[in-house]
């Protein structure tokens, strides 16, 4: 009884906030919550969705929590749904956290998306993702391959074993070697503590051990510079290749020593524009029920049903060409 | 070396360490025995672990450690400790990588990186020995601090691509010798000088064994106290030069673990966690002990995810053995 009452009052005061907002300003007013403020990442998240609000007559907000802390970014969602945004964006640091200000949203009448990062148990509408595990395992590997030759040994130097998603990885990695090149042997996983340091000793530990190493591949960015740096310490450039999932800027200098001729990840500019696109669409009543296009991305976005997902697209490889083109 | 450094001690110090004195040749020979064991495991394991190469290896690898270490024996024989070297090799280094930034030559940042690491080392040691908290918590609560400041400072952003005109200290040869080998004997040379060869040394271990004691006799135990936080400030800093000298980046996980490995180091050294006795050879081995472990790990196969508890387990050990022994002795 009482617990019903507090759901009813919760809707009606999130409505009452909401109306006079939509009534005060026609423009569609979209917010993106990233994990943490400030970080190069998020800043090109923001710019390719300030690109999008700009070219789509909406206003974009961004604000998230100056450290990765969920109960802040609660209170950030809150002020948002207080606010009477109409379209609420959340890359979630905690699910549970975020539930029920999720729904309470929905109520209000407000489009909520996760982007960057899901929240598979809640009512979010979308989930605007920028890159499969699966792809970003497979790409990494083919991109290797490519340069190795499909036979040789690899070594893998991750970060924490608790991050998710670096396991996920790893198996897309494994799983691909297993299915399309047998004649590639992993012969090492190893995870260091963060530091540069610790890539740096493991990528060189892995050479000794296997004097005939093809390739060292880094999982995260804080592994990039260690194992680029191992190498050429070595004096292996051209002879043991790195590569890795890391960020434009961890791993440029090393992209064109040669050291690290690429490296996989995706596009945060264009994760932003999508997700600033979806909202946009969302409010204006459209739907998502199949594959589309977006202007000013070239890919074909996909639909993923199953899971309301909507993917931007395979992962971005960045080498000598084009690394000068981002900052994150 | 052992024993001149053994005998020095005896004389320069009180009664306290005459009674320990079997009790660190026993963990100083239990120490060379794990070494020994750790290097016909690793070299039977794999060929290359006696190589040349590999042994230049971890060197390389030892040598940021091991001047830390340096100082953490100094300051664990006063009888303090400091969790917070971490923070300290990151605030330098950060300084470091935002003066190489700006243009500066080498000695300009070189001495920046010093005296950052020599002013935080000497703040930890005027809170612990003005507020008289214990020193875990004082370098605790600084370490929270000084992981806030890189946080502010950096951002979450690295700094990369730094000049490397200091890597030869590390990565470098001299004489035929890798040029580590002469930071750590020139760092481990002063040191034992300092601390066995001057009345400030004396001090250093008269504090360590009995501060009351040591303060009726007229010492300025808080100068002391001070004077040796900052020296090992100021290896933190120089630790935080090599570190980005060879490596040429600043992440935001710099110094991670690093204070939980030189007090292990010290202690397998056959430092006492309750002041007035230490060894740097000792430390020295403790240091090897540590980077052996990690690299031969990885060299006979064995997941890395091992080495912590290898490491772990032996620290108890020595522990324990030197509980038994200090019951059996008193």
């Amino acid at each position: 009884m009482s617990l019903t009452k507090s759901l009813s009052l919760g809707a009606a005061l999130g409505l009452a906030t909401a109306i006079p907002a939509a009534a005060q300003d026609d423009t569609t007013q979209i917010a993106f919550i990233p994990q943490i403020a400030g970080i190069p990442y998020y800043v090109a998240m923001e710019e390719g969705a300030q690109r999008a609000a700009e070219e789509l007559g909406v206003e974009y907000v961004q604000e998230g929590p100056t450290s990765t802390n969920a109960a802040d970014q609660l209170r950030i969602f809150e002020s948002f749904v207080n606010q009477g945004f109409d379209v609420i964006a959340i890359s979630p640091l905690d699910e549970e956290t975020l539930k029920p200000a999720i729904a309470r949203a929905l109520e209000a009448g407000i489009v909520v998306l996760t982007s960057d990062a899901d929240a598979p148990g809640s009512d979010r509408q979308f989930f605007v993702a920028q890159a499969l595990d699966q792809d970003l395992g497979y790409t990494l590997l083919d991109e290797a391959v490519e340069r190795i030759g499909e036979s040789g040994k690899i070594a893998i130097v991750s970060d924490s074993p608790t991050i998710q998603s670096m396991q996920n990885w790893i198996a897309a990695i494994e799983e691909r070697a297993a299915e399309a090149y047998p004649e590639i042997e992993i012969v090492s996983v190893d995870h260091t503590d963060g530091t540069a340091q610790r890539a740096y000793q493991f990528a060189t530990d892995a050479m000794t051990r296997n004097p005939d190493l093809k390739a060292v591949l880094g999982m995260a960015s804080t592994t990039c510079p260690g194992i680029a740096q191992a190498v050429e310490a070595a004096g292996l450039v051209g002879e043991v290749l790195t590569a890795g999932y890391c960020s434009p800027n961890t791993a440029r200098e090393y992209i064109k020593s040669g050291a690290m001729p690429f490296s996989v990840l995706w596009n945060p500019a264009e994760l932003g524009y999508l997700t600033v696109w979806v909202g946009d669409h969302l409010v204006d009543g459209g739907e998502i029920t199949e594959d589309f296009e977006v202007d000013g991305l070239e890919q074909t976005i996909q639909y993923l049903p199953e899971n309301d997902v909507i993917l931007l697209g395979p992962p971005a490889v960045f080498t000598e060409e084009n690394v000068d083109d981002f900052d994150f | 070396m052992w024993t001149t450094l053994t005998s020095e001690a005896s004389d320069a110090r009180n009664r306290a360490s005459v009674i320990s004195r079997p009790i660190r040749i026993g963990r100083e020979v239990l120490l060379l025995i794990a070494l020994g064991v750790l290097v016909a495991i690793f070299a039977s394991q794999s060929e290359f672990f006696l190589s040349e190469r590999n042994l230049t290896t971890i060197l390389r690898n030892s040598v940021d450690l091991a001047v830390i270490c340096a100082g953490m024996t100094i300051v664990i024989i006063l009888g303090g400790i400091d969790v917070s070297v971490g923070g300290i090799v990151a605030v330098s280094a950060v300084l470091i990588g935002r003066a190489y930034q700006y243009d500066m030559p080498d000695m300009v940042v070189v001495p920046i990186g010093l005296a950052a690491g020599a002013a935080l080392g000497a703040m930890n040691g005027a809170i612990i020995a003005k507020s008289r908290v214990p020193p875990i918590v004082a370098t605790l609560g600084t370490m929270y601090i000084f992981i806030a400041v890189l946080f502010l400072v950096i951002g979450g952003v690295w700094i990369s691509g730094l000049p490397n005109t200091l890597s030869f200290l590390v990565l470098g040869e001299f004489l035929g010798l890798p040029s580590g080998l002469f930071v750590i004997g020139a760092i481990y040379g002063l040191s034992w000088l300092m601390l066995r060869r001057t009345p400030w040394g004396q001090r250093v271990v008269a504090i360590g064994c009995d501060e009351h004691a040591a303060r009726l006799v007229g010492i300025r135990v808080d100068r002391t106290k001070i004077q040796a936080y900052a020296l090992l400030g100021l290896f933190a800093g120089l630790a935080a030069v090599l570190y980005v000298a060879r490596l040429r980046n600043v992440e935001v996980n710099i110094g991670t673990n690093i204070a939980l490995e030189a007090i292990a180091a010290t202690i397998l050294g056959g430092a006492n966690i309750r002041g007035g006795i230490g060894s740097l050879l000792g430390t020295l081995m403790g240091v090897l002990f540590i980077k052996m472990t990690q690299n031969g790990l990885v060299l006979i196969g064995v997941s890395s995810l091992w080495e912590t508890v290898v490491i772990g387990g032996l620290l108890i050990v020595v522990l324990v053995l030197d509980a038994l022994e200090t019951r059996r002795t008193s």
